[in-house]
């Protein structure tokens, strides 16, 4: 047991740490392109690329640099630090509570569908999730903002919240459709994993065990069946973390929220390539971390699970 | 479009002769032929299937013969018709610039099938090898090629694509190879997994014991009994990669502004959303979500009907 979680916590410190030298490396792939860059084409002669290469560090050996970017990415106020308890919350608080709508409203899909399975309802519901995963995120807060707070002036439009707007009723208003783009985007995919989960522990022996004892269905199902099939959904919610950023990013530009992808999009903008690479940075640290953690827990909670 | 396998099945029928094949494998043979007949039949009843053929080929029609049917300019500007509605002779309206929608939109379209083409056939390639390596491979070599397949899956699509944006030259070659690049690792995790169970049974076996080399049992007997699993993989990778593609164009760093793609299009028309103009935001829109369909529908009701004659469980 205490091999494995060692093992897996020796991938996940070795997986960040080839992230951090490819994102570091993708920088230096060519020494003028950054200067060049934050030059402009009009400034960017070669004498002024090595001025602004030895004012920002960058004629020294690639090593140095790799190893002062990490110092300013780890140190206590550096700029790790600094996106963690910043921006970071930002954006766990969406994508914890959309995934977490998101894995609620799929386990009802897929419950509703495997009890009537062949039911208008169930053919209902399985088309609206199949359309439904095939809506990119961006497209569908747009449309979102659009009905509820222009046509229909029901919650507050994109922005930042004036000052009268606080406590937690605006908070909740202000947060409802970012999440609702985040759990309507991934309902699909989680109504689908629950389906097929429910369906492959429908079939086990202990099912079977169970209705010849004369449980009722329902009691089958809600204690028996679903507890089994929850289980391995852990390992998958780690997996579509990184997709589900990829969406986060998007509607954190649109709702203007100050999150993590938000920074990552201003500071590429605004060519800070410090802040993009350590946003890189904390985004991997936050996917490599999760799935470290649904390892260890999927262990933990599952004994069955092979250590090797 | 992977999983045809016709390639697989001459060359199974030409290795009859070299090697004695025992009586159980001849009989799964005539059944595996006898099935095939099924299978397009079993083809013939997939609604599914051809509703997503057909939504394909339309919008295949749509991008790539439209602009040489409809000769409207979807780059001449006029004032007058800015943010002007749906109308005579424009039937998806104009854009602030007063420029064609329609003759924009089909345009757009084209960028965007190739790209998720393009970019699913690359993630499938490197995924097929990475994933057959780390299901059959011997030695290091496979958990060392898991690793940096987890390592690349952890990264959100969007992040190097964002990052590679200031150094790389933005235009269609890029993003077929950035995202293709990128993508491969769910492929590999799929065929991993598909392949540990294929190379586990008899025939794996059998083939072994024959003396069969590792690349042989790897493309020979493994893959073609994964075709299903290729097929998913595929049809996904697509879907993807054209969602990455369309996040990253509308977060302003896709393919540079005159040449229209769906994603900048609706970009571009955030603003002018709030002054109603739904026409810009909506078929963007609509022939984002047709592709994704039209994509998954057609794998999904292929896999269906190869699901049976592969011998896997049918749901």
């Amino acid at each position: 047991m205490m091999r494995y979680i060692a093992s897996r916590t020796a991938i996940a410190l070795l997986s960040l740490m080839a992230i951090s030298l490819a994102v570091f490396g993708l920088l230096h792939l060519d020494a003028a392109t950054p200067a060049a860059a934050i030059l402009g084409i009009r400034h960017d002669t070669p004498a002024n690329i090595a001025a602004l290469n030895r004012a920002m560090g960058l004629n020294l050996p690639v090593p140095v640099q790799y190893a002062h970017w990490l110092s300013t990415f780890t140190r206590p106020h550096g700029a790790g630090t600094r996106i963690l308890l910043g921006n970071l919350p930002v954006t766990l608080e969406l994508l914890g509570l959309g995934m977490g709508f998101s894995l609620l409203l799929g386990a009802w899909v897929a419950l509703y569908q495997v009890q009537r399975p062949g039911s208008r309802g169930e053919k209902a519901l399985t088309a609206a999730t199949y359309i439904m995963s095939a809506v990119p995120g961006f497209w569908l807060a747009i449309i979102l903002v659009w009905i509820f707070t222009l046509n229909f002036l029901w919650l507050p439009p994109p922005g930042p919240p004036l000052p009268d707007q606080m406590g937690f009723w605006w908070w909740a208003r202000f947060e409802t459709l970012p999440v609702a783009t985040i759990a309507l985007t991934t309902v699909g995919y989680w109504s689908r994993q629950f389906r097929s989960a429910l369906e492959e522990a429908l079939r086990s022996e202990y099912v079977r065990t169970a209705r010849a004892k004369g449980l009722p269905e329902r009691r089958i199902l809600y204690r028996h069946v679903l507890r089994n099939a929850v289980l391995p959904l852990i390992a998958l919610a780690g997996l579509s973390l990184p997709n589900a950023l990829n969406t986060v990013i998007a509607v954190e530009v649109i709702f203007y929220l100050p999150g993590a992808g938000r920074l990552l999009i201003n500071s590429v903008n605004g060519l800070f390539f410090t802040t993009a690479t350590s946003v890189a940075m904390v985004l991997a640290l936050v996917t490599v971390g999760a799935n470290w953690l649904a390892d260890i827990s999927y262990s933990l909670i599952d004994p069955r699970i092979e250590y090797h | 479009m992977p999983g045809g396998g016709s390639p697989f099945e001459s060359r199974r029928r030409e290795s009859r002769g070299g090697v004695g094949l025992t009586d159980a494998q001849e009989r799964a043979e005539a059944r595996e032929s006898a099935a095939r007949g099924r299978t397009a039949r079993r083809l013939l009843h997939e609604h599914g299937f051809w509703l997503g053929t057909v939504l394909l080929a339309g919008l295949v029609g749509f991008a790539f013969l439209g602009p040489h049917l409809y000769h409207q300019s979807p780059y001449a500007i006029n004032a007058n018709l800015s943010l002007a509605g749906p109308g005579r002779g424009r039937p998806l309206g104009s854009d602030v610039l007063g420029r064609n929608e329609l003759a924009r939109l089909m345009l757009g379209g084209q960028a965007f099938l190739l790209i998720g083409c393009f970019s699913a056939i690359i993630a499938v390639g490197v995924g097929i090898v990475v994933g057959l390596v780390g299901a059959l491979g011997e030695g290091t070599a496979p958990s060392l090629l898991m690793w940096f397949s987890d390592t690349v899956l952890n990264i959100p699509q969007v992040v190097p694509l964002l990052l590679f944006e200031v150094l790389l030259v933005p235009n269609v070659l890029t993003f077929v190879i950035v995202i293709g690049g990128t993508g491969w690792p769910s492929v590999a995790r799929m065929v991993r997994a598909a392949a540990l169970e294929a190379g586990a049974r008899d025939y794996v076996e059998a083939a072994r014991a024959q003396g069969a080399s590792g690349p042989r049992i790897y493309f020979r007997h493994v893959l073609p009994n994964i075709r299903g699993t290729l097929l998913t993989a595929a049809s996904q990778q697509a879907n993807q990669g054209v969602l990455v593609l369309a996040t990253v164009s509308f977060l302003a760093f896709g393919l540079p502004p005159p040449l229209p793609n769906w994603a900048n299009m609706i970009a571009n028309s955030f603003g002018s959303i709030q002054s109603g103009a739904w026409w810009l935001v909506i078929p963007p829109g609509v022939a984002f979500v047709l592709l994704q369909i039209g994509v998954n529908l057609t794998a999904d009701g292929l896999h269906r009907a190869l699901e049976v004659r592969t011998g896997e469980r049918v749901r």
